[in-house]
């Protein structure tokens, strides 16, 4: 019942003022197979892991990370962001099986 | 209107009254037993009982701790006392007696009747009546020849090798603290004492047995729909199959009763922590409708009037649950000063290889409150218990023991109609021969932090029903050994 994609943005508040600086945390729900794993008796878990992650603050991409078969199950990322006008935070995964996922979150200044 | 009296105006205000005079005398009691408090740790000039020949007036509750000598019968041998009469405790005192017959040894228990944790999912569900895993202290006592005092253990004083209780003092050669776990409400956000009071007794846990699980059992039977809340908490928690085992049964009820209701499974780790094969297939196969799991959700904060659980990301709202929090070394270890600075679970400082408080080899701590990564569980309780019996034994003959790490055997119901249990069955990477120290120390610091380095392991994951026989074998088996 591990439900892959189950995604999650979590802003501390929705109103802030011009230039606030916030912690935004993010979470999505994957297993992150990297490939290397064994069942008991049926061989390798094929690979199946998150590999780019990219945040969008309204059309401009700030971030964008390559990530790899290192990755954690389920990973979270945090980072600081500086609020500057109200816009649409949009932050995409993507994985190895070429599935999207996406979760958008409203930024009000 | 009432106004709010303190006692402080109550005093003031029936001066002269009759109650003046049990005020006075409520005074004169706290007199006292601040008196007694200040001589606590000091050397009282001789043991008076509270019966005995003493002059003036009667010693108050906390003097009688200090003063009073327990009523046991004279040790005839080296004392031995074992706090805590839970799986670890109780298996201690036979084995303390059966490796060395002419050590008396007292059990002091502050519950006078004995009900299992382990089974108790089983129980909830159903599937045992609750004799089945209720037993008598008493019994334990008589079959295997130790003394069963029922009573409540407040201190100890390690010099003078004496622990105190609520019923006197009792003086040992060797003490084996066994207390079990207390609750870490404070790691999921509920720091409030009035809320912690309510998420415990509105929502208990259920792993400390008792009342909380004839809450729990009541809970179930009375559920009539929506979502029952269950949560796996953070860190080394008290039987680590056990939540998922309780969501497999709890589901099962529901199941069973066409119940329209779901169980809500809200797991801290990032995915089944232990036989997660038999567990997933259980939950897709069996209880499709019936379960939910959510995993990485660390709780952050327990709302009871809203009966929501905040997750970090998203909030839960339930209709009943049993929260269980983090959980953290007994208290007991803590108000005794045995606490290893290290343990983020504020489990005992001991030397792991004999089990005993760093510097003292009379004061030995088992169980749930051992720092090591090893299961906490019932059976892995017994395996240790038994090896640190010998330990003990050993060393009143001046031997040394060499080190062995515990195996454990754990079973898992996840069907009840017909009963079928997964199992794995274990033992810790016992001290390689001619280890070096330092691959000793990495040993060491994998088991610390990960509970997970394993000598033979034995995993039989697709459920059975000759597996849920052999459970229920499991459980006589090991209730044979304390009772």
């Amino acid at each position: 019942m591990l439900k892959i994609g189950r995604r999650a943005v979590r802003l501390p508040r929705h109103e802030y003022g011009k230039d606030d600086v916030i912690e935004v945390k993010t979470r999505i729900i994957h297993p992150n197979h990297n490939g290397r794993h064994k069942y008991e008796d049926k061989g390798y878990i094929a690979q199946h892991f998150i590999n780019l992650i990219e945040v969008y603050y309204g059309d401009q991409r700030i971030i964008s990370v390559d990530a790899s078969a290192g990755l954690s199950q389920n990973p979270y990322f945090t980072f600081a962001l500086k609020v500057t006008h109200s816009a649409p935070l949009r932050v995409v995964w993507k994985d190895t099986r070429g599935e999207e996922y996406t979760e958008t979150v409203d930024i009000r200044v | 209107m009432r106004e709010n009296i303190s006692r402080r105006d109550f005093l003031r205000r029936s001066k002269g009254a009759v109650a003046g005079v049990a005020a006075a005398g409520m005074l004169g009691g706290s007199g006292q037993i601040s008196q007694g408090a200040e001589s606590y740790h000091g050397t009282p000039s001789q043991d008076t009982t509270y019966h005995g020949t003493q002059k003036g007036p009667p010693l108050r509750p906390a003097a009688f701790v200090i003063h009073k000598k327990a009523e046991l019968a004279a040790p005839k041998g080296p004392r031995a006392v074992v706090v805590g009469g839970g799986w670890g405790g109780l298996t201690m005192a036979k084995h303390l007696k059966l490796q060395s017959p002419e050590m008396d040894v007292v059990l002091v228990e502050t519950h006078s009747v004995f009900i299992s944790c382990p089974i108790s999912n089983l129980w909830l569900a159903g599937l045992v009546d609750q004799g089945f895993i209720t037993h008598s202290f008493l019994d334990a006592a008589t079959n295997n020849n130790y003394t069963f005092f029922n009573a409540t253990v407040m201190d100890a004083d390690r010099e003078k090798r004496r622990v105190y209780t609520d019923k006197g003092y009792i003086d040992y050669d060797y003490l084996v603290l066994a207390p079990g776990i207390d609750y870490d409400y404070d790691a999921i956000g509920v720091h409030d004492i009035d809320q912690q009071q309510a998420v415990m007794s509105r929502y208990p846990a259920a792993f400390k047995p008792g009342s909380e699980h004839l809450t729990l059992k009541a809970k179930i039977d009375n559920f009539e729909g929506g979502l029952f809340a269950l949560t796996v908490p953070s860190g080394n928690y008290r039987c680590l199959p056990a939540p998922y085992e309780r969501a497999c049964m709890v589901a099962s009820v529901f199941k069973k009763n066409k119940i329209k209701g779901k169980v809500l499974l809200l797991d801290h780790n990032p995915t089944i922590k232990i036989k997660r094969e038999g567990f997933e297939a259980a939950f897709h196969e069996l209880y499709k409708d019936y379960l939910e799991y959510y995993p990485s959700v660390s709780i952050v904060g327990v709302d009871v009037e809203k009966k929501t659980i905040m997750g970090e990301f998203d909030d839960y709202t339930f209709d009943d649950a049993a929260i269980y929090p983090r959980i953290r070394g007994a208290k007991l270890i803590e108000n005794l000063g045995l606490v290893n600075k290290y343990s983020p679970q504020k489990e005992a400082w001991i030397d792991q290889f004999h089990s005993n408080v760093v510097g003292d080899e009379r004061v030995y701590v088992i169980g749930d409150s051992r720092p090591t990564g090893f299961s906490k569980s019932g059976s892995t309780a017994q395996e240790e218990a038994k090896f640190v019996a010998r330990v003990i034994a050993g060393r009143m003959k001046g031997q040394e023991v060499k080190w062995e790490t515990p195996y454990t055997s754990c079973f898992s119901m996840v069907n009840s109609d017909p009963m079928e249990a997964i199992y794995l069955g274990f033992k810790y990477l016992p001290p390689q021969a001619g280890i070096t120290p330092m691959a000793m120390e990495r040993v060491v610091a994998f088991w610390t932090h990960t509970g997970a380095a394993f000598a033979w392991r034995d995993r039989k994951m697709e459920r059975s029903e000759e597996m849920g026989e052999a459970m229920l074998e499991w459980a006589r088996v090991h209730y044979n050994e304390m009772f």
